[in-house]
């Protein structure tokens, strides 16, 4: 009994890690993005294997808090795990559970954070940072073209490198970005073709982007007997558009630009689809097999060939515990906090302070009153643009000024450790 | 030793390497080696900020770009470092790539051979400031009005890279390039270029 504890301990440990240990929708449920900062403030904290996971989370609760200097630090750390390494834990990941590998993201999740980052680069004047990040997000939303793979069709990362090519003064690199843009299928589910701000004049014409975010992103399911099959589910949220005002003016209704539920599934399908499917039967195969095995050591040991019959029931222990230890279960972490939908506004505003308000709508054009925004601060400069990202959510905070905007979320929360 | 007694001492074991492998280490390493780098990325590493930096100033020099100047206008030619561009996937690049050959030029040429100009537009507000209090009597002034150097050449870094996967592997070629740019006729007068080309593996669970 006591060698059979010895064999089972080693594997409980390693199954064990694979286990969630953050819950930001319960969180986000209980306190929102102050929570969310609070529960994250020591990444090191939870395991190596989630840690890319919840700097993201993080980085997005102090975008919505307002904390952007500090947002885009996170942003980049977790930049660099998705894009500069190699992962993790990739043998336990083969052999135990696929949630024991390091989390780098799907690629919409990778282009996201790129995107975020290269959007907080943009707005705190480093404009060839930011180029870099939107070239990332295109390149990992990119597949093997030699192959006629994917191709990257994100639209707001489009709209920001045309923005760099003007603050750069190169009209070519702008104009060749928007014939790229143009070409892109005209898919409603990815983005609103009728938008007016394609062209090179009206790219001129406008200093000012409200980029609007609207609901949450897509969620991951394990489905199957074995949970091998992961499903990518749509979130369900009501806003569908929204009206910008400034000082008062309405300027008009966004336009849909991107969504991110149909830049999750349309990358195909991953190569460790087929990979735990196969484990699903081997899971089942090696449990029969191991059980049968004991059974037969059981007969050799009775029959006086004690020395095979421990073998093979040890083989059979083996087997049994493998198949029952080991799972099958698809990876479904994933970037819950992302947007379900982006739109912008863009417009040429008089340089200056001005107050912004966003009302929200629904599918019958109904506004969603607990939502509406109001004095979101926005800041046009006499040169280059004035920029806000705000989220359908009354809470989402726009900081006043740079000062607000480089604060340490930690600073002022003694109850924090 | 029983069965037992070796299982027994086989789980501590493991378990020890567990444990000792979920430790944060930090190791100095030598910024010359990419080799030792334990991080698998396709994208600039630290020796490659040394190659470039080393490679650029060795072609400045050999252009004899201050003999020249100094010949025509017997004088140290001024040198304005402008906005770097970055046509990379990588952020944080070109400044630290910038900093680094400036601080070699300054280091390895001497003022009465090139003469830099600092266009920081922290620093340009700073100097505004600066001199605003002196002209107001705010701050002392040395005798003589002096005024900002105004630049023969402009310095601009521009790094491009061709980026392609297939899935299983990343490369990305890197190019670094600086070009001093004559200000009164907008003429090339020098470009240095560095090219590094780097692939890396992704494992099956990450494609």
């Amino acid at each position: 009994m006591k060698w059979l504890i010895s064999f089972a301990l080693p594997l409980l440990v390693l199954t064990g890690c694979a286990g969630a240990t953050y819950n930001v929708a319960e969180s986000m449920r209980k306190g929102g993005y102050k929570q969310v900062l609070e529960d994250t403030r020591n990444i090191e904290e939870f395991p190596e294997r989630d840690q890319t996971l919840i700097l993201n989370w993080r980085a997005h609760a102090k975008m919505g808090l307002g904390y952007q200097e500090s947002a885009r630090n996170d942003y980049l750390r977790a930049w660099n795990m998705m894009n500069n390494s190699a992962g993790g834990n990739v043998a336990a990941a083969y052999a135990w559970n696929e949630k024991s590998k390091y989390y780098m993201g799907e690629p919409y999740e990778r282009m996201m954070n790129s995107y975020y980052l290269g959007l907080l680069y943009y707005m705190h004047k480093k404009p060839e940072d930011a180029m870099a990040c939107f070239r990332n997000a295109l390149f990992v939303d990119t597949g093997d073209l030699e192959a006629n793979e994917y191709s990257a069709d994100f639209v707001p990362n489009m709209i920001m490198r045309s923005r760099v090519y003007m603050d750069r003064g190169d009209e070519d690199g702008m104009k060749t970005q928007l014939e790229e843009l143009a070409r892109l299928p005209h898919d409603e589910r990815n983005f609103d073709s009728n938008c007016p701000w394609f062209t090179v004049q009206a790219q001129k014409d406008a200093n000012t982007l409200i980029w609007v975010e609207l609901g949450w992103g897509p969620y991951m399911t394990a489905e199957g007997r074995h949970g091998e099959v992961r499903v990518i589910r749509e979130a369900e949220y009501s806003e569908r558009y929204a009206e910008v005002f400034v000082d008062g003016q309405s300027l008009g209704r966004t336009y849909k630009l991107g969504d991110t539920y149909f830049q999750a599934t349309t990358r195909g399908g991953r190569p460790m689809d087929e990979y735990l499917k196969a484990k699903g039967i081997a899971k089942d195969v090696t449990t029969v097999a191991g059980a049968a095995a004991i059974g037969v050591g059981i007969e050799l040991a009775r029959s006086g060939n004690e020395t095979a019959g421990a073998i093979t029931a040890g083989v059979g222990v083996g087997l049994l515990l493998y198949g029952l230890l080991s799972s099958a279960e698809a990876d479904t972490r994933c970037n819950v906090l992302l947007p379900g939908q982006i739109h912008l506004m863009m417009a040429n505003v008089p340089p200056g302070k001005h107050e912004v308000e966003v009302r929200y709508f629904d599918s019958n054009s109904r506004e969603i009153g607990n939502m509406r925004q109001r004095a979101l601060p926005l800041l046009v400069p006499e040169r280059g643009d004035g920029m806000l990202v705000v989220r359908s959510d009354p809470h989402y905070k726009i900081p006043l000024n740079e000062k607000e905007r480089a604060e340490n979320p930690y600073a002022k929360s003694p109850k924090l450790r | 030793m029983t069965k037992t007694s070796i299982l027994t001492l086989f789980v501590l074991l493991f378990l020890g390497v567990s444990v000792t492998a979920c430790g944060n280490e930090s190791t100095r390493v030598d910024p010359k080696d990419d080799e030792e780098d334990p991080i698998q990325s396709s994208g600039p590493y630290s020796s490659d900020l040394i190659e470039v930096t080393n490679e650029v100033v060795a072609q400045f020099k050999k252009k004899k770009i201050s003999e020249n100047f100094r010949a025509r206008y017997n004088d140290a030619p001024i040198i304005a470092v402008i906005r770097p561009q970055n046509d990379t996937r990588f952020p944080e690049v070109t400044q630290i790539f910038q900093e680094n050959l400036v601080a070699e030029l300054l280091d390895r040429t001497e003022r009465t051979e090139v003469r830099f100009s600092q266009r920081d537009s922290d620093v340009q507000a700073e100097i505004a400031k600066e001199k605003e209090a002196k002209e107001t009597g705010d701050r002392t002034d040395r005798t003589g009005r002096r005024t900002k150097l105004g630049a023969d050449y402009f310095l601009k870094a521009k790094f491009s890279t061709l980026s392609v996967t297939d899935g299983e592997y990343e490369s990305d070629t890197i190019l670094y390039t600086f070009e001093l740019i004559d200000t009164e006729t907008d003429e090339l007068v020098f470009k240095g270029k560095h090219l590094i080309k780097r692939v890396s593996e992704k494992s099956a669970v990450y494609r």
